[in-house]
């Protein structure tokens, strides 16, 4: 059958043969692989060169644009802290000045460890005052409420409880604590 | 991870001195098969090949050998040439039998319309019995190795082989 199969394929594999014998005796003069190289290196140089700068150029301005965002962040924080009292919050004049939020963890006075967020009388919280600054204005703000007629009350949310508040408004303009 | 691997992955990169190592393995290998399917222009032909392989190589994953994937961008490339040659020809075909009337019975070149008759049918073989043909006789590479090469059994290459002489043969003798 192979045999059969064989002589029946003869002469096509007789050219096959003789093609083959064609490439086998060719002589190559030139390198192709030298020259697609040479090809490649010529056609791809270019675009790599653009990309690479492009590349970078965009970097530059990402990082630019970044930065100029970061700024403008920056300033809509700080900008809370030098408005005056808002139009929608508290009903009584409040100095246009912060207070700080009432609940102080320690009453012993050299314990005191007051914490740096601060409340603004629109209700906006602000960070990075001194423990000695906010210690001033928090006796300020004793000053304020002893002045205050007690029928007054603060929104819920920022104001201290009652018994919290009788503690405090106790003594003048000092702080005695939770004992 | 084998320097093969190692020179495809930085060829991937865009490292035409890795990639050139590459191809200097192959090369010798692929000389015999590119000037069977295209005498003419065997050279132009490897180095399209290559350029097209640089341009695809980013699609290399390594399910074949780096050879064989060469080897069928090569038959690809070939083929193309094929048909871009054979629609000059059958152009200044027409020109010539409008001038000429005698291409002669010289037998060098009856020897030669042979070969070119064979050349057009290998074109016109599907792509997977075109490797098969060309492997066997052009690489003379044996059943095992043909096989091994494009990841079938050694039934498979029989099979296909048988079925691509039977087509060649039909489409050399209609």
């Amino acid at each position: 059958m192979e045999k059969h199969m064989n002589n029946h394929f003869e002469k096509m594999e007789e050219t096959l043969a003789d093609i083959r014998m064609d490439a086998e005796n060719f002589r190559w003069g030139k390198d192709a692989v030298g020259s697609a190289v040479d090809i490649l290196r010529a056609t791809r140089r270019p675009p790599l060169v653009w990309r690479r700068q492009f590349l970078q150029s965009l970097v530059m301005l990402l990082l630019v644009c970044n930065m100029v965002q970061g700024v403008f962040l920056i300033r809509g924080r700080n900008r809370p802290q030098q408005t005056g009292p808002s139009e929608r919050g508290l009903t009584i004049a409040l100095p246009p000045e912060t207070y700080h939020t009432p609940d102080i963890p320690s009453a012993v006075p050299g314990k005191t460890s007051l914490k740096e967020t601060v409340l603004t009388a629109n209700g906006n919280s602000v960070t990075g005052i001194t423990p000695e600054e906010g210690l001033t204005r928090l006796l300020e703000l004793y000053r304020l409420f002893e002045t205050l007629s007690p029928a007054i009350a603060l929104p819920e949310n920022q104001s201290p409880s009652r018994e919290d508040t009788r503690d405090r408004i106790r003594g003048k303009g000092e702080y005695h604590g939770e004992a | 991870m084998t320097d093969e691997k190692r020179l495809i992955l930085l060829s991937q990169q865009g490292d035409t001195t890795a990639f050139s190592l590459l191809l200097r393995s192959c090369e010798n290998r692929l000389h015999n098969t590119a000037h069977a399917l295209c005498p003419d222009e065997a050279e132009d032909l490897l180095q399209e090949t290559f350029i097209a392989a640089f341009m695809s190589i980013k699609n290399f994953r390594g399910k074949s050998s780096f050879y064989t994937w060469l080897y069928r961008i090569m038959l690809n490339t070939a083929y193309k040439k094929f048909r871009r040659k054979k629609q000059k020809k059958s152009f200044l075909g027409i020109l010539r039998r409008n001038t000429s009337s005698d291409t002669g019975n010289n037998p060098i070149s009856s020897e030669d319309d042979r070969k070119e008759k064979m050349r057009e049918a290998l074109a016109r073989l599907p792509s997977m019995q075109k490797e098969i043909i060309t492997l066997y006789y052009f690489e003379e590479l044996s059943l095992h190795e043909i096989s091994e090469n494009l990841n079938i059994s050694e039934g498979t290459v029989k099979s296909r082989l048988f079925n691509a002489r039977t087509l060649l043969k039909k489409l050399i003798e209609p």
